[in-house]
């Protein structure tokens, strides 16, 4: 069978708009994950009600522990039986979201946790408030620990995405799939899917080093 | 003594880890002005001693007073603490901000400074423990006395009422702990209430007024520099002095 990358090219521009649906989604997620984890994360290293404690821990394990696949399934077919009904958008999003907020909560924390403990009592013997010990000390040097490991969970929710394609959004994935099943033509049509993908992380992992590079204007 | 010369009472404190006592019932008043050491072997709960006054740790028993209010409750004494400047062995300088932010960042966010006048403040104090070349640097950049030197300056900027040093010169080689000592002298001719716990007795044998001897949690003898460095016949203490002056 001879391979024929034309049908590729004749759909430049149905990719090209897949992959921007591909990109907004991520992007859109990625900040909503964002919020999520800081707030769970900043909160879960401090002393906190039990009860809130254990509401924010469940939340972190039931979504760690479940498959992305099941908790998009549940959100936009499972919840309209309880009166929640969203767009296709809407639930990639808060599934996106959740997911990755609850992964990167994590990481939140251990870089939180690893401002040493001298920092938290300079700030207090010099008598900033808890907050403002937050906020000018503890945070700044945690963001630059948890840069590259945020970085790499931006590239998986790019790559995560793809699932998506299953609560009928015409992403990047999706459109690939209806491109095969017009042309039939799996081999042309998944590698090039797979190298759109590729471009895309590649370029974050780009952008990533030379965040890093410029970040490293102090050293501990 | 009356209240206002005062400054830190320390009544009966009782402070344990989990099962392991550190502190079995000290009691200790500070002058305004004095200049107080406190040595003592590892362990024996100096720096817990310290720590407690200006609570970093919480005490199990007892009372500290500054000013004549309690410390205990460690929510409600932000204004207290403020008052009290801590210098530790670790430096604890903020590596994100620069030499001069160490000191501007805290005089604006803590006492609600101008921008303006908190950089005045900063360089006049960096001019003071001799860093203004340094004051566009980052600590990572600085030798350990540099550090220290800076980290005394950040503690200037609260314009507290008393310093407490701990360690303060245990993680620098003579040579620069030589040149901290120097800065903390150059507060005793300012008249700084300071108290410093060291195991460099060579140091504040010239610069305290008083010297207190800790060991297993109790204040075991106190007095002038001299009484404990050379008169004292306390056999712990001879044993402490003895163990640190072979080591020198």
């Amino acid at each position: 069978m001879e391979l024929n990358f034309d049908l590729v090219f004749n759909n430049l521009p149905l990719f090209w708009e897949a992959t921007k649906t591909t990109i907004r989604i991520t992007v859109v997620s990625f900040i909503f994950a964002l919020l999520v984890a800081f707030t769970v994360g900043v909160l879960r290293s401090f002393r906190i009600p039990r009860i809130i404690e254990l509401f924010l821990a469940s939340y972190v394990e039931l979504f760690r522990g479940s498959p992305l696949l099941i908790q998009l399934f549940f959100i936009y077919y499972g919840l309209p039986s309880v009166g929640i009904v969203m767009d296709a958008f809407t639930a990639a999003v808060i599934g996106l979201a959740l997911n990755g907020g609850a992964y990167m909560s994590e990481v939140v924390r251990a870089s939180i946790l690893s401002v040493p403990r001298g920092q938290w009592e300079a700030a207090f013997s010099l008598g900033y408030s808890k907050l403002e010990t937050v906020c000018y000390i503890i945070l700044p040097q945690a963001v630059r620990v948890a840069i590259p490991p945020l970085m790499n969970s931006f590239s998986s929710m790019l790559k995560e995405t793809s699932l998506v394609s299953v609560i009928s959004i015409t992403e990047l994935t999706r459109t690939g799939n209806l491109i095969y099943s017009r042309t039939a033509r799996p081999f042309e049509v998944y590698m090039a899917l797979g190298l759109f993908y590729f471009v895309m992380t590649f370029s974050v992992v780009l952008l990533a080093k030379q965040i890093e590079r410029r970040g490293t204007r102090w050293t501990i | 003594m009356d209240d206002l010369t005062r400054l830190v009472e320390i009544k009966d404190v009782y402070k344990s880890y989990g099962n392991l006592p550190v502190l079995r019932g000290v009691s200790l008043t500070i002058p305004k002005g004095e200049i107080l050491g406190i040595i003592g072997p590892s362990g024996s709960g100096k720096s817990t001693l310290i720590r407690c006054i200006n609570g970093l740790e919480e005490i199990q028993s007892g009372e500290i007073l500054i000013k004549g209010q309690p410390i205990s409750n460690r929510r409600e004494s932000l204004e207290i603490r403020k008052k009290i400047g801590m210098v530790f062995q670790s430096f604890n300088l903020f590596p994100h901000y620069t030499v001069l932010e160490n000191i501007t960042n805290p005089c604006r966010v803590v006492n609600g400074m101008s921008k303006k006048r908190a950089q005045e403040v900063g360089e006049s104090l960096l001019e003071k423990v001799r860093m203004q070349n340094k004051a566009h640097q980052y600590p990572g950049s600085l030798s350990g006395g540099e550090k220290q030197r800076v980290a005394i300056a950040r503690a200037l900027a609260m314009e507290p009422e008393i310093i407490l040093f701990d360690e303060p010169t245990s993680a620098l080689d003579p040579e620069l702990a030589y040149e901290v000592f120097d800065t903390i002298k150059l507060l005793a001719e300012d008249g700084m209430t300071m108290v410093i716990v060291t195991h460099q007795i060579g140091f504040i044998k010239d610069l305290t007024h008083r010297i207190v001897f800790i060991d297993e949690g109790r204040i075991c003898c106190s007095g002038s520099p001299d009484y404990i460095l050379n008169q004292s016949e306390d056999p712990r203490l001879e044993n402490f002095l003895m163990r640190i002056r072979g080591n020198l």
